[in-house]
């Protein structure tokens, strides 16, 4: 079993589980830490190491997902993933998107966090697409 | 028996919801059902693209009735998603039977309106539904209510305990 930690600037985080509720219902094994002006880097960084903590007693590796390359989330938990001290694997992704949140359940029963990440980077990839009117079909085979 | 899946889903075709139940039963492809969808070529258009790599026919519940024997009765195993409870009460009425391989009528979002009860999360019913609930759950189908395959579940018979 994996946990699912989503690490973003402001609300967005909270904003995903938000809307993930709607249409999908509460998230299992997933949970946020948000970066907030006025908490500042320190209080994100305890409230992550917290978080990462609490969460690996429960499960085989940590999937962190997060807003954006090389911003503080994803460098906080780029520290933890490639420490030695970590107590579970812990794979780091950016770019999270609503898509992304939702397929992400789909494997909270692997094991393997490093092989869900892949997948869930390319899976989501193809989530981002532009609209284009649907091709006529005939009605009458079934 | 030709259909492999019966939903109630308020927004008729949602792309990722339906295609996560896709992965789950065979689906051929998916009919539709709502009287203002199918009468809005615009938005019958942009329900369609909503699901790119599945067949999909929008149909009001007129057209429903008449093709749906066809499809039942087809090789293949279509999805039929209704708008409402009231849209499959209208079919099973005149004679449509909605029995399917998963065995019960899956409902996800019905959002709340004016004249709502919530029965649980982000779905709630008004006294038409209600009828319309009793009326299908009376001809013998589970009725299960379920956002996503593994999310967790109530029964109609479980709704009808949080109703006044």
């Amino acid at each position: 079993m994996i946990h699912v930690i989503l690490a973003t600037h402001g609300k967005l985080a909270e904003g995903l589980l938000d809307s993930a509720r709607m249409v999908y219902g509460e998230l299992a094994r997933t949970s946020s830490v948000s970066l907030r002006e006025e908490g500042g880097i320190e209080t994100f960084k305890q409230e992550f190491a917290h978080e990462i903590e609490l969460r690996s007693q429960q499960a085989d590796g940590i999937l962190v997902l997060c807003d954006m390359q090389s911003g503080t989330p994803w460098n906080v938990a780029c520290c933890h993933a490639f420490s030695p001290d970590t107590l579970r694997p812990v794979a780091v992704i950016c770019g999270v998107n609503f898509p992304m949140l939702l397929m992400s359940m789909d494997y909270i029963g692997d094991n393997d966090v490093f092989d869900v990440a892949k997948t869930l980077v390319r899976q989501a990839a193809e989530t981002m697409c532009c609209a284009t009117p649907p091709l006529a079909q005939s009605d009458e085979e079934f | 028996m030709a259909l492999s899946f019966v939903r109630i889903d308020d927004r008729v075709i949602h792309g990722q919801l339906v295609t996560r139940w896709a992965k789950e039963l065979p689906c051929d492809g998916i009919v539709a059902i709502d009287d203002e969808v199918a009468a809005d070529p615009l938005l019958s258009s942009v329900m369609k693209g909503a699901v790119s790599d599945t067949k999909v026919w929008l149909f009001d519940i007129a057209t429903a009735i008449a093709k749906l024997p066809k499809v039942i009765a087809s090789d293949k195993r279509y999805f039929v998603i209704g708008k409402s409870p009231v849209t499959l009460q209208r079919l099973a009425q005149a004679g449509i039977d909605l029995t399917n391989l998963n065995k019960k009528i899956n409902v996800g979002p019905m959002s709340s309106r004016s004249n709502t009860q919530v029965i649980g999360p982000n779905q709630s019913v008004n006294p038409q539904e209600i009828e319309a609930f009793n009326y299908l759950s009376e001809l013998g189908h589970r009725i299960e209510f379920r956002l996503v395959p593994d999310s967790s579940f109530y029964t109609w018979q479980d709704a009808q305990k949080k109703l006044n």
